[in-house]
């Protein structure tokens, strides 16, 4: 039985969505079945990362989970298209499995799942149907910032949540109030991921820091890089500069996720 | 300190003494005959590396003109060889006309930095000069004027800053027009502008040491206050859990690991 992971942070700007990206491709590298579940295709997200624009992608998971539509209609497969690109990084993903899922939690896509009664089990037996009909390892959900009922959801079919905030006094209250759900939520494996460190932090001592404040494991602790602003959502940062700290980073969290049986 | 002590006399040693006294700013508008007055009573003295020429706290009220060589202007500080270098002085300028007016303690200390010579005249001949010649007053004034205003323009930029510095505004360190005194590259001529760059460049490096180090403890701060409000979390948390829809949420998602739980152990 696959996996789901869900990638949350209480606030924006924690650069969840390409740390989502980098983890989803890390894993897809060690020859795992990959898919991501991309919840906002109207602003640029994950799926710019892989070099794609909303017109490029066909039907939404939201369609598929209704019945309308079948998987195959939905999963974009990056594998396939990888060969071709000029992204160092984004190449080494040819011939992986890699899925991207568009799918869409906003305005009237929220109202249309509330009102068709979308619940838990509903959810998770759709995203289950699809792992088994692509025969996914893991399964990725970007999800949005804040701790709306869709949220709510994706952490409460997740096996993992990884929970990604930046070591500033705003993120923490809400991680905070984050991390007690997703303990009343019965989440098997939560993980805190901190980013955009200053390099005067001292890394270790951030995350023991955080670890007993949180009293929950942190995954990593990821240094704020300016080769990753230069990088400007161009390319998949780990796999084009893996000899890079943040992306050494990423692999112990992408090691941490591999490892849990 | 003094190793020597002797008047000027002959006439090549002079001349010599006419030309510095000429060019330097106290003594360039006076009159032959009053020059040649000061020359008569100026004593010459030659000092080696190191010495001493005027002790910070000593009650003595000569002034000293620099014929050749550099002295420092030092003010001692606590701990062995600490001092705070307020100024270098080289050929033509005086040092010690503070205490020569006001005959307070002197306020720093003045050593050779190489093979030295030096004129004192002692505050006795320089009023017995004066009687003689009471426009020699006027001009020493006018000299001190001109320095003291243009000291007063360094100072007012200073406190501006300061007062900066009081409200965390650190701006003027990113102006283009200090960027030299950023660098830290300063004219080490004996000019006043040379001189208040000298002040401002320290003063700059100080604020920058001020800056670094109150962004440091503000990082400090921010690691040692990882808190979480209590209360604020607790009533947080109890809007989000005391919904129906969380209530409903809470169930299935048992149900839905209860059967993970069954599914792995089959």
């Amino acid at each position: 039985m696959g996996k789901i992971i869900s990638i949350h942070s209480f606030r924006g700007g924690t650069g969840k969505s390409n740390s989502t990206a980098n983890l989803a491709s890390l894993v897809a590298l060690k020859g795992k079945r990959v898919g991501i579940v991309d919840t906002d295709i109207q602003s640029p997200g994950i799926h710019v990362l892989f070099g794609l624009d909303e017109k490029s992608m066909g039907h939404t998971l939201n369609e598929y989970l209704r019945g309308e539509v079948s998987i195959e209609q939905v999963a974009f497969n990056i594998g396939e298209h990888a060969g071709d690109v000029d992204m160092e990084g984004r190449r080494k993903l040819a011939g992986k499995a890699l899925y991207l899922f568009p799918s869409s939690i906003k305005g009237t896509e929220i109202s249309r799942i509330l009102k068709d009664g979308y619940d838990a089990n509903k959810l998770n037996e759709g995203m289950q149907d699809m792992m088994k009909a692509l025969n996914l390892d893991y399964l990725f959900i970007d999800t949005h910032p804040g701790l709306n009922e869709e949220t709510l959801l994706s952490i409460s079919i997740s096996d993992i949540l990884i929970l990604i905030m930046r070591p500033d006094n705003q993120d923490f209250q809400g991680t905070a109030v984050t991390v007690d759900i997703a303990k009343l939520l019965l989440v098997d494996h939560l993980y805190l991921l901190v980013n955009k460190a200053l390099s005067r932090y001292d890394l270790n001592h951030l995350k023991a820091e955080i670890e007993g404040v949180f009293d929950t494991s942190v995954a990593a602790v990821l240094p704020l890089t300016e080769d990753m602003v230069e990088n400007a959502s161009g390319d998949i940062f780990s796999l084009a500069f893996p000899n890079h700290p943040w992306s050494k980073g990423m692999m112990q969290v992408a090691d941490t996720i591999l490892s849990i049986g | 300190m003094m190793r020597t002590a002797r008047p000027i006399t002959g006439s090549n040693m002079v001349q010599e003494i006419y030309d510095l006294l000429k060019q330097s700013d106290w003594f360039s508008n006076l009159p032959d005959e009053v020059i040649s007055l000061l020359i008569k009573r100026v004593k010459q003295h030659e000092l080696k590396p190191g010495d001493k020429i005027i002790e910070r706290g000593k009650r003595d009220d000569s002034v000293f003109m620099i014929q050749e060589g550099w002295v420092k202007v030092v003010i001692p500080e606590e701990g062995e060889d600490g001092e705070m270098v307020l100024n270098h002085v080289g050929p033509g300028e005086m040092v010690g006309e503070l205490s020569l007016v006001d005959q307070r303690p002197r306020s720093a200390s003045v050593i050779a930095l190489s093979d030295l010579k030096v004129l004192e005249l002692t505050r006795r001949d320089f009023l017995e000069v004066m009687q003689e010649y009471p426009m020699m007053g006027l001009h020493m004034l006018i000299t001190t004027s001109k320095r003291m205003r243009f000291v007063l323009t360094y100072l007012e930029q200073a406190v501006q800053w300061s007062h900066k510095i009081a409200e965390g505004d650190y701006s003027f360190l990113e102006e283009a027009n200090n960027s030299d005194l950023e660098r830290g590259i300063v004219d080490n001529s004996s000019s006043d502008t040379a001189r208040a760059n000298r002040f401002l460049a320290a003063f700059f490096k100080m604020a920058q040491d001020v800056r670094k180090r109150e962004t440091e403890l503000q990082e400090q701060v921010k690691l040692l206050i990882i808190q979480i409000d209590r209360t604020k979390r607790d009533s947080e948390i109890d809007s989000i859990t005391g919904s129906d829809f969380f209530t409903k949420l809470k169930l299935e998602t048992s149900q839905i690991r209860e059967e993970r739980d069954k599914s792995k152990k089959d």
